[in-house]
């Protein structure tokens, strides 16, 4: 099994919440790939953000482990940050410092030597359509182009896990596919990518496989291919629908 | 092994470079600011209230005073902004996904909010100094036991402060904390009157106020500017600032992790 690079096993999270204790995540079991893209879908509040930050080591899980080729994360936490890429939902820059100076100081943190840092950064910024926005701070960008370079800082170490967590939130069409086609070329540079969303046309683009995440556990897992013929679909919607049938009609 | 611990010291060391450099934005402005009242409070208590019967020495006693008092003011600003983030936006996730510990991330704001408020604090000592020349005995002076206790104090008020921070629940809480207490507990650290005239005062009064981890960051700081005679030891205060900013260190990591929920 030497091929999986991350495992999530029986993950739960408990949280305390208005003095009350809610399990929002409830024996997750995942894996990805090296390379692959692999989709986290679900409603607004069915755990992709919290299953997705304690994959990024942002926070603990209450039950569980996560492995990153074989080992224990928590055995060698900086190991595994130095391979890992966190691109969270809000963005957090440091507005202090220039677009440029954004991925300058992200290589440094990283241990990066200065000539691989300038190459890099100029390569993510012509990438990322950001050149001409090198000298600006975040602040005064675009939401669509703030997730750029949200992303471009994400890669700018070479991690060979990538954890995108809804990064197409709030953009125009244009943003959006220019986003798309990003997520894409991480898959050429053999990057793995954990792409949260709650956009089924994405995933449908994106995605090698898909967990299906409903309220806090997995309802289904697979290639599209795979779930479409397991539920008897012939559409991601239909599928989506269908594997969180349950909880649609209570909702209702 | 070697290359991740290299990496890790690398990492805090980018980070505080980071929160340094934006002091050069901000630090003309500020110095003219603590400039301006650390000159206004030694003029007014080394020419007005000697005038109205305080003694002699009590404008250079409020010129130390206030060195401290400014770092107090420039690390309260400072972790009030880290409080802000860490109960709202958390941009702070960022660094906690470095290749670097939670504990080290804390103490990284730490030092950073120490040097900004020693760097702010020794450019605009000077000025005070000059206006208060008169009165100072340069005889008494210990420069290298006031740098000391100076970064000391810095270390032990930043370590405090962030405790606080991360202690309450929000900001609101946070806040009257400062309003309620913050004052008194200013108050009562020997800011306008050495320890042992507190004592004199009021025995259990002035023993509680050694309770207070201020108290030996003013008493140790006069002692080292205006002679060891009426202030608490230099060295009992060096000792006690130690135990205070340790423990603060421990309970303000504990409650930063407790808080940011962090690994």
């Amino acid at each position: 099994m030497s091929f999986i690079l991350l495992s999530a096993e029986n993950i739960s999270k408990v949280l305390l919440l208005n003095n009350k204790r809610k399990t929002v995540l409830n024996n997750i079991n995942l894996h990805i790939k090296r390379g692959e893209i692999v989709g986290l879908l679900g409603v607004n509040g069915a755990g992709k953000t919290t299953l997705a930050s304690i994959i990024s080591s942002l926070h603990p899980a209450t039950v569980g482990d996560v492995l990153f080729n074989g080992q224990s994360i928590y055995d060698n936490l900086k190991a595994y940050r130095l391979k890992l890429g966190y691109c969270p939902q809000q963005p957090n820059f440091e507005n202090n410092l220039s677009v440029r100076e954004n991925l300058v100081f992200a290589g440094h943190y990283y241990g990066m030597n200065t000539h691989d840092i300038n190459t890099k950064a100029a390569q993510l910024m012509d990438m990322f359509e950001l050149t001409s926005y090198a000298d600006v701070t975040p602040d005064k960008l675009s939401g669509g182009y703030q997730r750029r370079l949200l992303i471009a800082r994400t890669i700018m170490h070479n991690p060979e896990l990538v954890i995108l967590d809804e990064p197409t939130v709030g953009l125009d069409p244009y943003m959006r596919r220019a986003l798309i086609n990003s997520i894409k070329s991480l898959k050429k540079e053999n990057i793995a990518v954990l792409l949260t969303t709650h956009y089924l046309d994405e995933i449908q683009e994106l995605v090698d496989r898909v967990y299906i995440l409903d309220d806090g556990h997995i309802a289904a897992h697979g290639t599209l291919a795979e779930l479409n013929q397991q539920y008897g679909t012939t559409n991601l919607e239909a599928l989506f629908f269908a594997a969180t049938a349950k909880k649609i009609t209570e909702t209702l | 092994m070697k290359f991740i611990k290299s990496t890790t010291f690398n990492t805090f060391l980018w980070l505080l470079w980071r929160d340094i450099r934006a002091l050069r934005k901000t630090f003309v402005s500020q110095w003219i600011d603590y400039s301006f009242i650390m000159c206004a409070v030694v003029v007014l208590n080394n020419y007005f209230m000697t005038a109205f019967g305080m003694p002699a020495s009590f404008g250079v006693h409020m010129l130390v005073s206030q060195s401290i008092a400014s770092m107090i003011w420039l690390v309260t600003s400072d972790t009030n902004m880290l409080a802000m983030d860490v109960h709202g936006p958390k941009t702070i996730s960022y660094e906690l996904t470095l290749p670097i510990t939670y504990k080290l991330v804390y103490l990284k704001y730490a030092c950073a909010f120490v040097i900004k408020a020693i760097a702010i604090n020794l450019a605009s000592f000077p000025l005070g100094a000059l206006c208060v020349l008169n009165k100072i005995d340069v005889g008494a002076i210990a420069p290298l036991k006031f740098l000391g206790i100076t970064i000391f104090a810095a270390i032990v008020i930043a370590l405090f402060s962030m405790m606080l921070a991360m202690l309450f629940k929000s900001i609101d809480a946070l806040s009257k904390f400062w309003m309620r207490w913050g004052m008194i507990i200013w108050m009562f650290s020997g800011l306008y009157t050495p320890w042992y005239i507190m004592v004199q005062a009021s025995t259990w009064g002035g023993y509680a106020t050694l309770l207070n981890p201020l108290l030996y960051c003013l008493e140790a700081a006069h002692a080292a500017f205006m002679g060891q005679q009426q202030f608490i030891n230099f060295w009992l205060c060096v000792l006690a600032i130690i135990a205070f900013g340790t423990t603060f260190a421990f309970v303000g990591m504990y409650f930063f992790k407790k808080r940011l929920d962090c690994v």
